[in-house]
């Protein structure tokens, strides 16, 4: 099986590159970074990657709850956040609604982000199967 | 001694009841023989009672001038007749006289008509100033007092009621109480009522009526908020006629709750924004230990790196528990250390089943002043346990206490069942840099004592003072 395409939405570029290193490392490919919802979006249609590795506050109009939820509806790709947002009350009620694979926060340790993409990805395989 | 004053205009009757009253005990301070000479002498020695003649002759008989001395003088008149008629009765009872003495008389009945009538006086006198006293209160007061029949028509209001309605007391009158109300809180004041009624609400308030907070809206649509406590008032027979209410304008006290609850909302979002912001920098400074550790290519120093990472990780935890905090100044402890331990296994790739892990933290809060230094002390002790305590597959336990001792003190042990630390180490001047920060941190920042036990692997004992 190819290695999995990740897709890192992240607007710190230190962050983002961190988290690109260490997918690296982990043994996945990056499909792209992008910095804001309306740029994931478009890569998402772009690259199809196999996962969403969302941060939630990010710069421009759109959030990443917002970015995730259309994502997830046009073209099924499941997310998993990476935030240093609080994950309670109204933001946690909207996260869950697009039913997310996984959660990490940050500062993320590299051995938590390799099981919870692990995690993610074999859960959606599982969600696939039935239909391939 | 009571005062007296007979009017007769038979000199031998005053005289006759002059001396009767003396040896009676009563001072008699004047007789006048007729109506306008009793007004007169009524003025200037101010009698207690006045026992007067019906029948006089002159301009004012004794019925006229007891009424000129009751309105002007306010003084009591005992009326002395000759024969019970039944017309003069009549007429005389008109004027409020406080008792008929009927010639001839009895001393008795003259005894205990003057003390009936001056005890009558006395009771009237108070009533009347205690009514006096309740209606400038009334009339004075910022509160608009009210009263409205059992279907909420208004019957009374005082002279604030143009404050709370904009209209005159008066052009009030016969308005429902409902039409100066904000419709919204129509519903719940009539709820408010019909406990009133069910006398549920009376029963729970030892009768003191019934608090309700609405909203009334002037004639001019400003809206006031009121706090009123009305009460039901009942007939003879226990049944409910109308309600009685004050009511006071709270709407300045509404407006600074608002402002209040406001201005701690912005505080709460202001501090979580600040804690978002302080653990993102974190991320950025763990990014930069990772970034740098990647191009180390000697492990040792690589690993030094990446406990940097692990410490600049157990500052962020302690944010990211503060702002999940209700406070958002104190953090539950054991939450932080089971969240704590689970990265550091995590980093240091402890399988679970082989290095176990146990906590036992009852309910312990601590201020953002304590737990940062806690967390690193737990940090650093955890790593030493999972790096050096369990080498070549080793099976075994860390374990973590934290519990209060009396008031104010804490007690942190950290422990495990490893092969225990270097025979020369020595806490006072420790080689690394872990051990180094674990003592700086319990004895300078804590003002605290550590110790080491070493007689089942290893026990770190620590305990400070926490002030609040």
């Amino acid at each position: 099986m190819a290695r999995a395409q990740v897709l890192i939405v992240e607007d710190d570029r230190i962050t983002a590159e961190d988290i690109r290193l260490s997918l690296g490392s982990l043994g996945y490919s990056v499909a792209a970074i992008a910095s804001s919802g309306e740029e994931a979006i478009k890569k998402a249609e772009e690259l199809r990657p196999d996962l969403l590795l969302m941060d939630i506050v990010l710069k421009g109009n759109m959030d990443g709850i917002q970015a995730a939820e259309q994502i997830r509806t046009a073209l099924n790709v499941p997310v998993v956040y990476l935030t240093a947002a609080y994950m309670g009350g109204k933001t946690l009620e909207r996260a869950r609604i697009t039913e997310p694979f996984g959660y990490i926060s940050k500062p993320f340790e590299e051995n938590e982000l390799g099981s919870a993409i692990e995690l993610a990805l074999s859960k959606r395989n599982m969600e696939r199967e039935p239909g391939e | 001694m009571h005062r007296v004053m007979v009017v007769d205009d038979e000199a031998v009757i005053t005289t006759q009841l002059e001396e009767r009253l003396a040896s009676m005990g009563y001072a008699v301070v004047g007789a006048a023989s007729s109506g306008e000479e009793a007004l007169e002498m009524a003025k200037q020695v101010e009698p207690d009672i006045i026992l007067m003649d019906i029948v006089m002759p002159g301009t004012l008989d004794g019925i006229d001038a007891a009424k000129e001395v009751r309105e002007k003088l306010d003084i009591p008149v005992i009326f002395l007749t000759a024969y019970a008629d039944d017309r003069l009765v009549k007429k005389a009872s008109h004027v409020g006289p406080f008792g008929y003495i009927v010639k001839p008389y009895q001393e008795r009945e003259i005894r205990a008509a003057i003390e009936v009538a001056i005890y009558e006086k006395n009771i009237d006198r108070q009533l009347r100033a205690s009514e006096e006293k309740y209606r400038n209160l009334v009339n004075t007061t910022k509160d608009l007092v009210f009263t409205v029949d059992v279907g909420g028509n208004i019957l009374f209001a005082n002279p604030s009621a143009k404050e709370f309605t904009g209209y005159e007391p008066e052009q009030t009158i016969g308005h429902n109480f409902a039409e100066y109300l904000h419709p919204d809180d129509v519903p719940g004041l009539l709820l408010c009522i019909q406990r009133l009624l069910s006398g549920e609400a009376l029963e729970s308030m030892k009768g003191l009526g019934q608090d309700a907070e609405y909203r009334m809206i002037k004639r001019d649509g400003e809206i006031i908020w009121v706090l009123t406590r009305g009460y039901p008032i009942r007939d003879s027979q226990g049944k409910v006629v109308g309600f009685s209410g004050i009511a006071r304008d709270i709407t300045e006290r509404k407006k600074a709750e608002e402002r209040i609850k406001a201005s701690l909302e912005e505080k709460d979002v202001l501090l979580k924004e600040i804690h978002h912001r302080v653990k993102n920098n974190l991320q950025v400074i763990s990014s930069l230990l990772r970034l740098q550790s990647r191009q180390i290519g000697d492990e040792r120093y690589a690993e030094m790196l990446n406990e940097s990472q692990n410490r600049v990780a157990a500052m962020a935890l302690i944010h990211e528990k503060l702002y999940q905090a209700e406070d958002l100044a104190s953090i539950d402890f054991g939450g932080y250390i089971k969240s704590l331990a689970r990265g550091l296994f995590s980093a240091y790739r402890a399988e679970a089943g082989r290095i176990a892990l146990r906590t036992e933290i009852k309910d312990i809060r601590l201020g953002v002043n304590y737990a940062m230094p806690c967390g690193l002390i737990i940090n650093e002790l955890v790593s030493n346990s999972l790096k050096h305590g369990f080498p070549k597959g080793k099976k075994g336990e860390i374990k973590v206490a934290m519990r209060t001792i009396g008031e104010n003190e804490v007690e942190l042990v950290v422990s495990d069942n490893g092969i225990g630390m270097p025979e020369d180490l020595d806490l006072t001047n420790p080689e690394s840099l872990g051990l180094r920060l674990v003592t700086m941190l319990v004895e300078d920042q804590l003002g605290g004592e550590i110790k080491l036990d070493r007689i089942e692997g290893t026990r770190f004992e620590i305990r400070f003072g926490v002030v609040e």
